[in-house]
């Protein structure tokens, strides 16, 4: 089994995307919990960190909300440079930057343990 | 002269100075130096060589004797290995020295060619003579080994040779000697020449230096009063400017400056500068006089002016355009929420207040607490609406029943004055039966007398009847008597006939009488008979008198029990009489009493009516104004339960304090923790709930969905501002959140509309 990194209790991950999904921004924390560096990500898009066990409907639901301009909540498992994996109870914004193009920015924190266990089950019959 | 040259030219003034003295110093030492030079040149070049390679001539010749004297030694025996040995190294040895003494003429000559010095010039070709001699001289000595070893080969006598050969040898090494003596003293001249020139090469250059210095210092100083002046009027110059710019001083000065270098130059461009300064001072302060009137009448509230004057100054005007957009922002917003207040001034409670993209904080604070305000207006209007009609509904029953009531109430006034009448009557007949029932115990006394005597008369019937019964049974025993006597006398007529019959025609006669005889004799048993019954009869009579008389008797005694009993019974009817007298007094007294509140009904009920018709008027007036505000129709649907109008409304407001709350403790570097969706009066209430039937709809779900959400975001923003992000990554968190908000307030109306839905069906089922 791949190993867990489990978030700090006040863990802070924030990445963002452009339009098309891919990362124009990561802060410290995102990088180092994704053990890429920010030079890897950026441009990528940010699909490179979804880990398999999400069902593919988790992010449809995701892009169609998001895209509608309404915020998205979930939890997210994702996967690691090394193989290892994490969760996070994310939080994505859309929003349109000073160029008005639009954008789109995680929140991510730590998420409990039982979310988790709900998520999982919930991911499984998805799948 | 001096102040009119530019910097740079006073400065090359020095600067060229100084390189005349330096030039000056370079040639006198370099010419110093070159006769050093030259005078080292000759020693290490052609002196050291030459004195190098007499030396090792001196060494080869020295070496040429060692070996002509092992030589000597070995030619015992010119076949040996060691004289051949010798042979050869003699041979190696005579071409080095040749050719060493070829390179000291080559010296030699080279150091004549070169030397300028005639006296030098002398000694070098003695020099060389003695040189030619030494070759001379070699070459004869190699003659002489060689005559040496053809002898000593030949066997011959070689004593004269060896003299010979030790002669030759000798008088080289004088030669060597004298070389070497002759180089000493070369290198000795050579050493005092350079010596002497060096001693000559310092006192110039010591000489050289010094003016230079003096001239130097003299000139530096001059120069450097002179731009020391300059700058420290440009200094006092540029010092009021920027007590000019920083505002200590008023009054603006150009610099006093004569002198034509850079630093006057850079004085006049300061004044320059000055001069463009005190205008763009002029018009940046014209411009921060207008900002300061703008911003004052923005601060009472009086938006209409933006500051127009641009400055020269790109970062004051972007300020300034920074300020009119704050202006602007501040005035539309501002505008909004006044229009909404003022519709809800106005009584316009429908009036949808819109909602202001890119707001957050405090304005939108203000905005959903004006939305929280008009929304619970309208369920307060919604429910007085409700309320209001039902008790218009409730005033016309009021207003109708009181009519009835008082109907009624007349009609119960007549009905009791009727029965007051009664009672009178019935008062009247009690006291009469009162005295009819003392007449009735006197007449009940007189019957029990009647019935004593009619009990002494009934025992004597009794006797009588005992007496009667007696005879009446003598009787019987008469009649028995005649009875037997019949029927022995019918026996008899029977005998008779029978004889008559026997005594044929004469008894003939005879049996008519004995049939005569016999029809008496049935006769008076007949007649017995009747006699029997009649004297049973009379007996069971008599019996029957008896039993009469007992029961009269005891019909007198039961007479007598019931008049004491009646008597008893009329005292108490007596009694019951005075007592019905009283209460039928207290009855007329309530009747009358009766009578008085069936009249203050009767009066209350017009007051009800009226009272009714005052409420009637009241709602119809409640209602005329309800119906002059414009409210939102829809709020009916969700004002069933009061008490969640003002629950839910303290939730609302709940929210909009909470992220104000939480916004005002955002700061860099501070970890914010936010209560969590569960811990605020919404979530507690939730949690209470959720097995109510409206917890388990789509609306209910949305709201939880929500309401999370905005947790979740006010949470997301602080850490934005922890670690210190955008503002345009701040405000797209805040601006979602904004949208969730109303998102939250509208699910709670949601809410509401569905809980009401599902009272209103079960209300409808039960």
């Amino acid at each position: 089994m791949s190993r867990e990194t489990v978030l700090k209790d006040n863990a802070f991950l924030v990445s963002e995307t452009d339009s098309k999904g891919n990362i124009i921004f990561a802060n410290e924390e995102f990088c180092n919990v994704a053990e890429y560096t920010l030079e890897e990500l950026l441009g990528q898009p940010h699909n490179m960190v979804r880990h398999p066990d999400m069902p593919h409907a988790a992010f449809k639901d995701l892009w169609e909300t998001v895209k509608s301009n309404e915020v998205w909540q979930g939890y997210v498992k994702n996967k690691t440079k090394n193989g290892g994996f994490y969760w996070v109870h994310a939080t994505v914004y859309p929003y349109k930057n000073s160029n008005g193009e639009q954008c789109y920015m995680s929140c991510r924190r730590k998420p409990s343990y039982q979310a988790i266990e709900d998520a999982q089950a919930l991911y499984r019959t998805m799948r | 002269m001096l102040q009119k040259l530019a910097l740079g030219k006073k400065l090359s003034l020095i600067a060229g100075l100084g390189m005349l003295s330096l030039i000056i110093i370079t040639v006198v030492t370099y010419r110093g130096l070159a006769s050093i030079g030259s005078e080292l040149e000759e020693i290490a070049e052609y002196q050291i060589p030459l004195n190098k390679t007499i030396t090792e001539l001196g060494i080869d010749i020295l070496e040429e004797e060692i070996i002509t004297l092992e030589l000597v030694i070995a030619s015992k025996d010119v076949h040996s290995s060691q004289f051949k040995q010798l042979e050869e190294d003699i041979d190696k040895l005579e071409h080095a020295t040749d050719k060493k003494l070829k390179e000291a003429e080559h010296l030699a000559k080279r150091a004549i060619d070169h030397s300028h010095d005639p006296k030098v010039k002398v000694q070098y070709e003695s020099f060389l003579q003695n040189l030619l001699t030494l070759e001379k001289e070699q070459a004869s000595f190699e003659k002489l080994i060689q005559t040496y070893e053809k002898h000593v080969e030949a066997g011959k006598d070689t004593t004269h040779d060896f003299e010979e050969l030790h002669h030759e040898l000798k008088s080289m090494d004088k030669l060597v000697v004298s070389l070497a003596l002759k180089m000493e003293n070369l290198l000795e001249a050579s050493t005092l020449q350079a010596e002497h020139d060096e001693e000559d090469i310092i006192k110039k250059f010591l000489i050289v230096v010094g003016v230079s210095f003096v001239l130097l210092t003299l000139l530096s100083m001059l120069i450097i009063g002179n731009v020391l002046s300059s700058i420290k009027s440009l200094n006092s110059g540029l010092k009021k400017m920027f007590g000019f710019l920083n505002e200590e001083t008023d009054t603006l000065e150009l610099i006093k400056s004569t002198s034509g270098d850079e630093i006057g130059q850079l004085a006049k461009i300061v004044n320059e500068n000055i001069l463009k300064l005190k205008s763009d001072v002029e018009i940046d302060r014209k411009v921060m006089d207008e900002a300061r009137i703008v911003i004052g009448k923005v601060n009472v509230g009086l938006f209409n002016e933006r500051i127009e004057s641009k400055s020269s100054s790109a970062s004051l005007n972007s300020l300034i355009s920074e300020i009119n957009n704050m202006i602007d922002t501040s005035y539309s917003n501002l505008t909004i929420l006044s229009e909404s207040l003022l519709s809800l001034g106005n009584a316009q409670y429908d009036k949808e207040i819109p909602r202001v993209e890119g707001i957050t904080g405090l304005t939108a604070a203000l905005l959903s607490g004006t939305k929280v305000t008009q929304s619970t207006i309208n369920d307060v209007i919604a429910l007085i609406d409700n309320s209001n009609k039902r008790l218009s509904f409730s005033a016309q029953d009021l207003s109708d029943s009181a009519v009835r009531l008082s109907n009624s109430s007349n009609e119960q006034a007549a009905a009791l004055e009727q029965t007051a009448a009664a009672i009178e009557e019935v008062t009247a007949t009690i006291s009469h039966s009162s005295e009819s029932s003392a007449k009735m115990a006197q007449y009940a006394k007189n019957v029990t007398n009647s019935s004593k005597v009619g009990v002494e008369l009934a025992n004597k019937t009794s006797v009588s009847m005992d007496d009667l019964s007696k005879e009446v049974n003598t009787i019987n025993e008469a009649i028995t008597i005649i009875d037997q006597i019949a029927f022995q006398t019918n026996i008899l007529s029977l005998n008779a006939a029978v004889e008559a019959a026997t005594a044929g025609e004469a008894g003939k006669g005879f049996a008519v009488v004995a049939q005569e005889v016999r029809n008496l004799a049935a006769r008076s048993a007949e007649a017995a008979n009747e006699i029997k019954s009649l004297v049973e009869s009379a007996n069971s009579k008599a019996m029957e008198g008896k039993t009469v008389a007992a029961q009269m008797i005891e019909g007198f005694n039961e007479l007598d029990e019931n008049i004491t009993t009646t008597i008893t019974l009329i005292d108490d009817v007596a009694n019951s009489s005075k007592e019905q007298e009283k209460v039928m007094v207290q009855i007329n007294e309530t009747v009358n009493s009766l009578d008085q509140a069936t009249q203050n009904n009767a009066n209350l009920s017009n007051n009800i009516s009226s009272m009714a018709k005052t409420t009637q008027d009241l709602t119809a007036q409640l209602q005329g104004v309800i119906d002059s505000t414009s409210f939102d129709e829809n709020s009916k649907k969700r004002v069933c339960d009061t008490s969640k109008i003002f629950d839910f409304a303290q939730f609302k407001a709940e929210h909009v304090v909470f992220k104000n709350d939480y916004f005002a403790k955002c700061q860099a570097g501070k970890d914010v923790h936010v209560q969590g969706s569960h811990e605020c009066g919404l979530g507690k209430w939730m949690k209470e709930n959720e097995n109510e039937a409206y917890a388990q709809t789509p609306q209910w779900e949305e709201l939880k969905s929500v309401h999370d959400r905005v947790h979740h975001m006010v949470q997301d923003v602080t850490n934005l501002y922890r670690d210190d992000y955008d503002n345009g990554q701040i405000i797209s968190v805040t601006e979602n959140l904004e949208k969730n908000i109303d998102k939250v307030f509208k699910a709670l109306d949601d809410l509401r509309e569905v809980n009401c839905d599902i009272e209103f069906k079960n209300r409808g089922a039960s």
